[in-house]
């Protein structure tokens, strides 16, 4: 938003993290990390740390708010008091409620929720630690968790944030280029479907820089639509031979 | 497979597990390949359990109201048994005290009778084996292994009785019932049964489960 501040992207072009500019931060999943829950993941990006677990489906409750042709989708995104750099109230915020309607409208399409209807699929998205993209991180993870959980889907979702630093588009924009930066664009991208169900913008982009930030986000969720599966196939599958026996 | 992996072409017929997506087939769950004439499906390595008439639940039950049990069936949806199922003949509140038959925490053999997705799933005792169990000891399996459990006609569950030389009770909707009354054994089934869970897709699994029951294998 204001020039003078942090330089965002240095001589060489890189980064304040040392990231080329479609670089994305690392990413580490942990599935099945919590043992009570259906489905769970421990996901990692960069310094995100975000956990997620999912019950359902169950009964709903109140019973009034139950469908009678599909489940619902309870979506709860909270930041820890101890995830940013200043103590968080940890009571539900306006934001956190408002991106909890937003990962719940961007899962939805996924989610075969007609096979089971009268029920509820819970999930719940912690950020353990923000540093920049936990929505899209959160619902990469979400989208993880309910696969953990056995619940039908129509494929995964992947995110992926992409904005403006210094007049250069970046890819999987950290706290400070969130911050500082000019734009920001956080895209959720469905591979199977060759879908966006989620896009949201913040700050100023020429047209031009937003089919460029549209085709990077898409790039980069391409990527770790990639370490999703490759991280479900890791902890669900054997070599080859061994998958051929009947059950 | 993972979900929206593509598994097959349009020509192919949808089989479980699978959806239609833009002309292609792909898989909705976490699973294992499984193509043949009738169409390509996904068996499922871990899901919930979804009620479908004829199968053997074994169930608790969980509320008792003047005319009938809801009974915990481990699915997202709770079974129901009438009281004219379990009294075979018209319910009479004077003369007839559900709760003297079946209280809460029963945990009861049932089959399913009537199951359409818009009412919860009718449970019936009125047949071969059903009713209260009254002694074992209740050991929970994801419901997507059960058919693992029992294996192809029964082989993998008829072994695992004799080889224990007691009777389990395998309700599909992945709740066991482990009848022995030594808890070394039912120690060594708890761990067949887990192994079953998380090997499901090993060769040779049914001679590693009676070797761990038998005794010839260390278990885990």
């Amino acid at each position: 938003m204001t020039e003078g501040k942090t330089k965002l992207i240095d001589e060489n072009g890189l980064r304040t993290d040392g990231r080329r500019p479609d670089e994305l931060r690392p990413i580490r999943i942990e599935l099945g990390y919590l043992k009570h829950a259906d489905g769970s993941v421990l996901y990692e990006q960069g310094k995100c740390k975000i956990l997620v677990a999912v019950f359902g489906p169950s009964e709903v409750h109140p019973k009034h708010i139950e469908l009678p042709d599909r489940a619902i989708l309870k979506v709860r995104y909270h930041m820890a008091p101890f995830s940013v750099d200043e103590r968080k109230s940890p009571a539900p915020s306006r934001r956190e409620m408002e991106l909890s309607m937003v990962v719940r409208n961007a899962l939805e399409p996924i989610v075969i929720t007609e096979l089971f209807p009268r029920t509820v699929v819970e999930i719940f998205i912690e950020i353990l630690q923000a540093d920049g993209g936990t929505r899209v991180a959160g619902l990469t993870a979400a989208a993880l968790a309910l696969a953990d959980a056995g619940i039908p889907l129509r494929g995964l979702v992947a995110g992926c944030a992409v904005g403006k630093a210094d007049g250069t588009m970046v890819l999987d924009l950290n706290d400070i280029e969130d911050k500082e930066g000019d734009a920001d664009m956080p895209i959720a991208y469905i591979p199977t479907m060759n879908k966006v169900s989620l896009l949201q913008m913040d700050g100023l982009l020429t047209r031009d820089e937003f089919r460029q930030g549209i085709s990077m986000a898409i790039n980069g969720s391409m990527r770790t639509y990639a370490l999703q599966a490759a991280a479900l196939k890791s902890k669900y599958s054997l070599p080859e031979n061994q998958e051929k026996e009947e059950m | 497979m993972v979900p929206g992996e593509v598994i097959g072409t349009g020509d192919n017929r949808a089989g479980e597990n699978t959806v239609k997506v833009q002309g292609s087939i792909v898989a909705t769950r976490v699973g294992i390949r499984r193509g043949g004439p009738e169409g390509v499906s996904v068996i499922p390595l871990k899901g919930f359990y979804v009620p479908r008439v004829g199968d053997m639940v074994v169930g608790i039950v969980c509320d008792v109201s003047y005319n009938m049990w809801k009974v915990d069936i481990n699915s997202p949806y709770f079974g129901v048994l009438p009281a004219t199922d379990v009294f075979g003949r018209r319910f009479d509140p004077t003369m007839d005290d559900p709760l003297k038959q079946f209280d809460i925490g029963t945990v009861l053999k049932a089959k399913i009778v009537a199951f359409d997705r818009s009412q919860d799933p009718l449970l019936t005792i009125r047949d071969q084996d059903l009713g209260k169990a009254d002694f074992g000891f209740l050991v929970r399996v994801n419901p997507s292994k059960i058919p693992r459990v029992i294996g192809r006609g029964g082989s993998m569950l008829s072994k695992i009785q004799q080889a224990s030389n007691s009777r389990v009770i395998v309700g599909q909707n992945g709740t066991v019932i482990l009848t022995t009354s030594d808890p070394a054994m039912r120690d060594k089934l708890i761990r067949a049964l887990k192994l079953i869970e998380e090997e499901a897709h090993v060769y040779g699994l049914t001679e590693k489960v009676v070797g761990l029951i038998s005794g010839k294998v260390e278990g885990q």
